[in-house]
């Protein structure tokens, strides 16, 4: 459980993020996502007691970080960096960790198997491939048996077999009560992972909803229509009060009208259509429409 | 805290490497002056005088012990493990400075008797027992000592290891080498006296031979030392005082 107050916090005189309220629940993986730059990083640092927040409050489990005894057997994170000297072997580093944290040597073996690197144990992480170095930082997480997980961008750059380890892991983690927080600027790794979704821009809260009431709540996409000759077509759908705009020589998008309207009013006017296809809005699409006015910086227009 | 800083010490090869360095370079400086010196002219103290390797050894030790961990992330599980993190700060420290004091004796010990026994072979025949001898042989590893803590110190201040590195050896040998030649006449020799490496000099060769006069720009004995202690705790104190206030990202 992580409670988010009025949190803000400030570099210099540019805020990174200002005034966020929101809880992660247990036992579902909670997407935190917004653009890059809009302050998922900083929100997880300042979770971690690694940044002070310049106002509000983060506590979890009820209580702020600095005040956890133990706070590995509370939290457990994975950085976007890794956080491994890639000199040292993936056990000893283990070790490290867990003697620091004071937790029994005997984690250091049981988070190695369940990442599946028992066998790389002894080996130097500097050889690791991107998806080793990234279980190594999940089973660093894991040391502590937490209840809260965080996760910073924990697919980036992965293979599609890392990529779909990663989703399994967390989603069984979720099913084992534990709260997890995945940070992503990328929707579509959310779409399959997340239970819920916290959507964060420029800093600020822009929504707090089910994964599911998300996608409903978009605006109900548009129909594709194909005919050899659109121009009397855009008019005629425009008097019958349709928003229409043309994407290629025979294709229109058409929005404010169902398919079978568009087909009778073609039938009567003689047009033939070539095609009829509905476009549903999806996830990315409506995070997108969420995100569009807090982009902070946009590529310049194709 | 110890024993997981006792670990991470240990288990990258820089610091095997660095140690190495040390003792190779100050046990063959010792062997190399032995063998070679005119036997009238031979002086166990100089035979000492590696510590100028050790040092530079011992210095960058000093900076990777924390400045990888900086450039890793590895700072921020560690920070997150406990969070606070004078207590990080005081093990990392506490190790290093141990595995310091215990190596460079070591070490300090090793060129010395290495020169023993070579010149011994030459005719010339000095002994621990011999009028400040001991005090030489333990103020050139403990000097040594100083400096890797001094590392470890720009390091944590810079947290970046090449600029750490440079800077460490831009202060150690550049900055304390010029500064005092800037300085007026009146008081130039006394800011040599206190520069690092002239503090160091003082410590290893009490038992020097040549006496002593006022152009020889070194500070009494004890004088070195008391400065070293005073230098190894603002040193130490920094660190402290530096870690709490910053975020880690």
């Amino acid at each position: 459980m992580i409670e988010i107050e009025n949190f803000s916090k400030r570099y210099g005189d540019r805020y990174a993020v200002r005034d966020l309220t929101f809880g992660v629940r247990p036992g579902r993986v909670t997407g935190f996502l917004g653009p890059n730059g809009a302050g998922k990083s900083t929100t997880m640092r300042a979770v971690l007691g690694l940044d002070l927040p310049t106002t509000g409050r983060i506590r979890i489990d009820g209580r702020p970080y600095a005040a956890l005894d133990r706070p590995l057997t509370h939290v457990g994170a994975l950085l976007d960096a890794g956080g491994v000297h890639p000199g040292r072997d993936a056990r000893r580093h283990l070790r490290a960790v867990a003697a620091a944290g004071k937790l029994p040597e005997r984690r250091v073996d049981e988070v190695l198997a369940r990442v599946g690197l028992t066998e790389a144990a002894g080996r130097r992480v500097g050889g690791f491939s991107l998806g080793m170095r990234q279980r190594l930082g999940i089973a660093t997480a894991l040391l502590g048996d937490p209840g809260v997980l965080l996760f910073d961008e924990p697919v980036n750059g992965l293979d599609p077999e890392g990529i779909r380890w990663i989703r399994d892991l967390m989603k069984s983690l979720a099913a084992e009560g534990r709260t997890v927080f995945v940070s992503s600027h990328l929707m579509s790794e959310m779409e399959n992972t997340a239970d819920h979704l916290i959507v964060i821009g420029r800093g600020r809260l822009i929504a707090d909803v089910s994964t599911r009431e998300l996608i409903a709540r978009s605006a109900g996409g548009f129909l594709k229509v194909r005919t050899d000759d659109p121009g009397p077509l855009i008019t005629l759908l425009a008097d019958a009060g349709a928003r229409v705009t043309p994407d290629g020589p025979d294709t229109l998008h058409v929005v404010g009208l169902e398919g079978d309207q568009v087909a009778r009013l073609a039938h009567r006017a003689g047009i033939l259509l070539l095609e009829v296809a509905h476009h549903a809005t999806s996830l990315e699409d409506a995070y997108l429409q969420l995100t569009d006015a807090a982009v902070e910086y946009r590529g310049a227009q194709a | 805290m110890i024993k997981s800083e006792w670990i991470k010490l240990w288990s990258v090869r820089s610091s095997w490497w660095a140690l190495y360095v040390a003792a190779v370079g100050m046990i063959g400086i010792a062997a190399a002056y032995s063998l070679t010196i005119r036997t009238y002219q031979a002086t166990p103290t100089q035979a000492l005088q590696g510590a100028a390797f050790g040092q530079l050894a011992f210095g960058v030790l000093g900076v990777l012990a924390v400045s990888t961990e900086y450039s890793t992330g590895l700072i921020r599980t560690t920070f997150a493990t406990v969070p606070r993190r004078r207590v990080v700060i005081a093990a990392k420290c506490g190790v290093l400075l141990a595995v310091l004091l215990v190596v460079g004796q070591v070490v300090a010990f090793a060129a010395f008797f290495t020169a023993q026994l070579l010149l011994g072979h030459r005719g010339v025949h000095f002994s621990l027992g011999d009028r400040d001898m001991l005090i030489s042989v333990l103020g050139s590893g403990c000097y040594m000592a100083f400096i890797g803590m001094f590392g470890f110190c720009v390091g944590v201040l810079l947290q970046k290891t090449t600029a750490a590195v440079a800077t460490f050896f831009g202060v150690v040998f550049v900055a304390m080498g010029v500064i005092p030649n800037l300085m007026p006449g009146s008081i130039k020799a006394d800011v040599t006296r206190l520069t690092f490496l002239k503090i160091g000099e003082a410590m290893s060769s009490p038992a020097r031979s040549l006496p002593r006069d006022a152009t020889d720009g070194l500070l009494s004995t004890g004088a070195a030392w008391g400065m070293c202690v005073l230098y190894l705790a603002v040193v130490l104190v920094v660190p402290l005082l530096v870690v709490t206030r910053r975020d880690t990202n």
